[in-house]
């Protein structure tokens, strides 16, 4: 057992390589670089800073620093470096974090590598930062960038083997060829190697996933998305399309509120009931990673996917939730009622207000109650309050003193649509009527070429449901009655439209033409590929190989896999036998047959031209002569330098007559 | 040498290189990763590695496959110095090999491209620190990595070490020794000032500067001239005549007598205690006293 630890130390110790050549610093480096700078923009400034200060110190450390003190110095530079990591992310586990720690790593371990051993694990190393980076992102920019990446950290291991410094383009050609011939094995096993549906640990969320819609909306709470081009989501229409004023995509109700915000409650509703009169339209979402388990469809949805459930408020979530990204069909009956009657217990929650909330509201509330009791009249009361009263649409409204929704309705009129939606609810819940909010996702951007509609998250939103009696649940986005006038310049109003088809012929529409083209590219990636998890897989195998299991498609794709080696060493054997030196040795074996037949086997130090005179000895002098001829040019082409064609030889051994068996039985008598 | 039937195949092994498991580890770490946190494009190029490294590992054992490696005989070198082995690689193949390498133990070569078609000679240096018979054990192998450094292609030749070891040579001068008188002697061979006297046969051995070229070419036969010895001086290396410290030294003096008495031309005869080597001139005869004076001692 010792001896085995002790030989296992030995073997970590011992790097006998080389010592590492300028020219491979200069690869690796290359490759490093390139692996490397697309995380720094993720990561804090002076990473980056410490990092790039670590790659050029390298020849000022080497030239100045003896060896040792050199070591120290950058072990003690590295662990502030850790350190600083540390407090930053409070702590070395997680995305952020392990990429932070893997680029400092990088960095130093540049500096200091000294053999040809460390640069090799420099370049893996280079590999792994760029897997790092789909942690963040998996655009087809991004893919693309990776690609080259590993194209180029490929080349830098084909310029450390290398016997002399190669050229620059030489490596980055057979590093592309090697790849490039690795895409269709890899393809395979892409389509065919299991997915998990469940993490090992952790969840699988990615760079955007802080983005979403939460489940508390206070001041402020959606004004952070509200000037993020991050998309939200796609969507296709299989059968019919939606008109614009009904894009509104329902996400989750609040109803609770407590002076300052509107929260989710959880309560023992019963059932849900759903809207029976209305057009049905049928979606197909693409949803981009978010934290929540939301399944944002039209409003309303009627028509879940299996793993998903609807609430009494009308709330679509999925059961199982990894916050990765997910495609799914739905279908939504849009009307904007649902005929509902409520129970005494769900009128006391939809009506219930703080008891110190919104004073002057509920005095305006009960000025319009007064006035007419009838529930219609008072919605539109309060529309007319927004849109006749100097409200203003902003993203940056002022901050309000006191008692936020009074401070809105009354001193400042400034807000955008979370302070309309619940202002709105407020007034209607003072008024008795029962009224609720909710967020979700407005409009959206038609996209021509790939007939879709993407929804961004600047595009999240506010509005509000009334319950009238005799009628239900019915939408009113108080946003829409402000004035258009009175939008802020340079905001575009949150409305339920979709962007005009632009007019063919028009210049200018080039630019959103590409952006069109673009985007469909992008959705396209990310449907096809990006959302290929085991669902995908599943219904792929249903459709085309229905009586497969995944361990059996598994097991096809190891052996394909194993049938394109094979079948590359059978055609690398076969092309050898075209090699000029095997022609040769089979036109001497063709030689020797025509000059007897009947030959008798090489005595062991025989050369072959000795071997030939034997077999023609006792032949006429002409045939030896011509059989002495052919060897002669047979030597020359073997051993000599000769650049004679090959076929000149063959044309000879053709013209040999071949030995007749006649003269075998003359020789025997 | 001329047979055209091909050495019998040896066989190429294939092995990971210490980066080719760091790159395994890796590989392994980012497939766990892309599995566990659904990284669709981190699958892709997992894969795509994968792949890369299987074909770069067939490359590998491609690079070294059909290459041949003969060993030859090795100059003999002098205790204390070191015997270099040629290998003399033949790329038989019409596609470049590249950075292949002779290992022996410790010692690897610098990496070599091999064109097709070509041949080189590759040095295995051995030291030599005693004189006798060498026979060095180990692998001699042929390694390449090419072209990714994951994978390490090896061909071993199976073929032994050994070269025999002439004494040191000693950095004093042979003492000179007592010129015997020249023998009226028949068989004395020709020396080179002096007149010319005549000619007689050849005999295998007469230098070829004496060779009469008119007398060939006229009558077909070989002839050397003859001349008048001037000083025939016949010298003996006598074991007896070294005073020195102890066997080894006296061989190494001797030895350098005979190298310095072959280089100046001069006729020698060795005398060592059971052998005696009649006076010649000539490569080989300096050979055959270098040869006795490396076996001296060692049973037969």
């Amino acid at each position: 057992m010792r001896r085995l630890l002790l030989r296992l130390r030995e073997f970590l110790r011992r790097d006998t390589s080389p010592a590492i050549r300028p020219h491979q610093l200069a690869w690796c480096g290359a490759a490093a670089l390139t692996a490397v700078l697309p995380l720094l923009l993720h990561l804090p400034w002076w990473l980056g800073v410490i990092t790039l200060a670590a790659g050029i110190a390298r020849p000022l450390i080497g030239r100045h620093l003896p060896a040792r003190s050199a070591r120290a110095v950058i072990a003690a530079i590295a662990m502030l470096g850790a350190g600083l990591v540390y407090m930053r992310y409070g702590g070395w586990l997680g995305r952020d974090a392990g990429a932070a720690l893997l680029v400092l790593m990088l960095g130093f371990k540049f500096l200091e590598s000294r053999s040809e051993g460390d640069a090799y694990t420099l370049v893996l190393l280079s590999y792994f930062l760029v897997v790092m980076n789909f942690f963040y992102s998996q655009s087809i920019v991004v893919t693309l960038y990776a690609g080259g990446s590993a194209t180029l950290s490929t080349a830098a291991l084909v310029a450390l083997t290398a016997s002399r410094p190669p050229t620059v383009l030489g490596p980055v050609r057979e590093a592309a060829v090697l790849l490039l011939q690795s895409l269709p094995p890899a393809l395979l096993l892409f389509l065919m190697f299991p997915r998990l549906s469940v993490p090992f640990w952790g969840t699988t969320q990615e760079a955007q996933a802080h983005f979403g819609l939460s489940e508390e909306m206070s001041a402020r709470s959606l004004g952070s998305l509200a000037r993020s081009d991050e998309v939200a989501f796609r969507v296709s229409f299989p059968r019919l399309r939606p008109a614009g004023a009904q894009l509104y995509w329902r996400g989750p109700v609040l109803w609770r509120f407590d002076g300052h915000s509107w929260r989710r409650g959880r309560a023992d509703w019963p059932q849900p009931e759903l809207p029976t009169q209305g057009v049905t339209i049928d979606q197909i979402v693409t949803l981009e990673p978010q934290p929540d388990r939301w399944l944002l469809a039209l409003d309303v949805p009627t028509g879940l996917p299996e793993d998903a459930m609807l609430n009494r408020q009308l709330e679509a979530s999925f059961r199982h939730h990894d916050g990765g990204r997910r495609t799914y069909q739905v279908s939504s009956m849009v009307g904007g009622i649902v005929p509902v009657s409520l129970s005494a217990e769900e009128w006391r929650a939809m009506t219930a207000l703080p008891a110190d909330a919104a004073p002057r509201a509920k005095t305006l509330a009960a000025g319009w109650k007064a006035e007419s009791p009838d529930d219609v009249s008072i919605v539109r009361q309060a529309l007319r309050q927004f849109a006749f009263q100097p409200y203003r649409y902003t993203l940056t409204p002022p901050e309000v003193k006191g008692d936020p929704v009074d401070g809105f309705l009354f001193d400042t009129r400034r807000g955008y649509c979370e302070h309309y939606a619940s202002a709105f609810t407020v007034l209607m819940r003072a008024a008795g009527i029962p009224a609720r909010v909710v967020t979700g996702y407005v409009g959206g951007e038609w996209n021509e070429q790939g007939e879709y509609v993407k929804v961004v998250q600047s595009r999240a939103h506010a509005w509000s449901e009334v319950w009238l009696r005799n009628r239900g649940w019915i939408r009113i986005d108080p946003t829409a009655a402000v004035s258009f006038a009175r939008v802020e310049p340079g905001v575009s109003r949150l409305d339920a439209d979709l962007v005009p088809v632009r007019r063919r012929g028009d210049l200018s529409d080039l630019g959103s033409w590409m952006d069109e083209a673009w985007d469909y590219m992008d959705y396209q990636w990310t449907r096809q590929v990006l959302a290929y998890d085991q669902e995908a897989q599943q219904r792929l195998f249903d459709r085309y190989m229905p009586y497969t299991t995944p361990a059996l498609m598994a097991a096809a794709a190891i052996a394909l896999f194993a049938a394109t080696y094979a079948l590359a060493i059978w055609l690398h054997q076969w092309s050898r036998r075209r090699s000029p030196q095997d022609r040769l040795q089979r036109l001497y074996l063709r030689l020797c047959r025509r000059l007897a037949r009947r030959r008798p086997p090489r005595v062991p130090g025989e050369t072959a031209r000795d071997y030939v005179l034997r077999l023609v000895a006792d032949d006429e002098p002409a045939r030896r002569a011509q059989a002495l001829a052919v060897v002669e040019l047979y030597y020359r082409l073997r051993y000599g330098r000769e650049t004679t064609d090959i076929t000149v030889l063959e044309r000879m051994v053709a013209q040999l007559p071949t030995a007749a068996l006649r003269r075998r039985s003359d020789r025997q008598a | 040498m001329g047979s055209p039937s091909s050495t019998p195949a040896l066989r190429v092994r294939l092995l990971p290189s210490p980066a080719g498991w760091i790159f395994l580890a890796i590989l392994a770490a980012l497939l766990l990763c892309s599995l566990n946190y659904g990284l669709s494009v981190g699958f892709l190029l997992s894969f795509m590695l994968m792949a890369m490294a299987m074909n770069a590992g067939l490359r590998t054992w491609l690079n070294l496959r059909g290459l041949r490696a003969t060993l030859m005989p090795a100059a003999s070198p002098h205790a204390g110095g070191i015997a270099s082995f040629p290998v003399r690689l033949e790329n038989p193949a019409r596609r470049l090999r590249h950075a292949v390498r002779l290992r022996y133990g410790a010692w690897s070569s610098l990496p070599e491209d091999l064109p097709p078609a070509a041949v080189l000679t590759m040095l295995v240096p051995v030291p030599a620190p005693k004189r006798g018979v060498l026979r060095s054990g180990g692998r001699l192998r042929l390694v390449s990595r090419y072209p990714l450094g994951l994978f390490e292609a090896r061909l071993r030749l199976p073929a032994e070490l050994s070269v025999l070891v002439y004494p040191r040579v000693s950095v004093q001068p042979f003492p000179p020794t007592a010129q015997q008188p020249a023998h009226a002697d028949a068989n004395q061979r020709p020396s080179d000032d002096g007149d010319y006297t005549g000619l007689r046969d050849y005999r295998p051995g007469d230098p070829i500067r004496h060779l009469s070229w008119k007398a060939l070419a006229r009558q077909g036969k070989a002839m050397t001239k003859q001349f008048t010895d001037a000083a025939a001086e016949q010298r003996w290396l006598d074991w007896a005549q070294c005073h020195a410290v102890d066997d080894e030294e006296r061989l190494s003096l001797l030895c350098r007598g005979v190298l310095d008495l072959q280089s100046a031309g001069d006729r020698y005869g060795l005398k060592l205690p059971g052998l005696a080597i009649e006076p010649g001139s000539g490569v080989t005869h300096a050979e055959r006293c270098l040869r006795a004076l490396a076996l001296h001692g060692s049973p037969a």
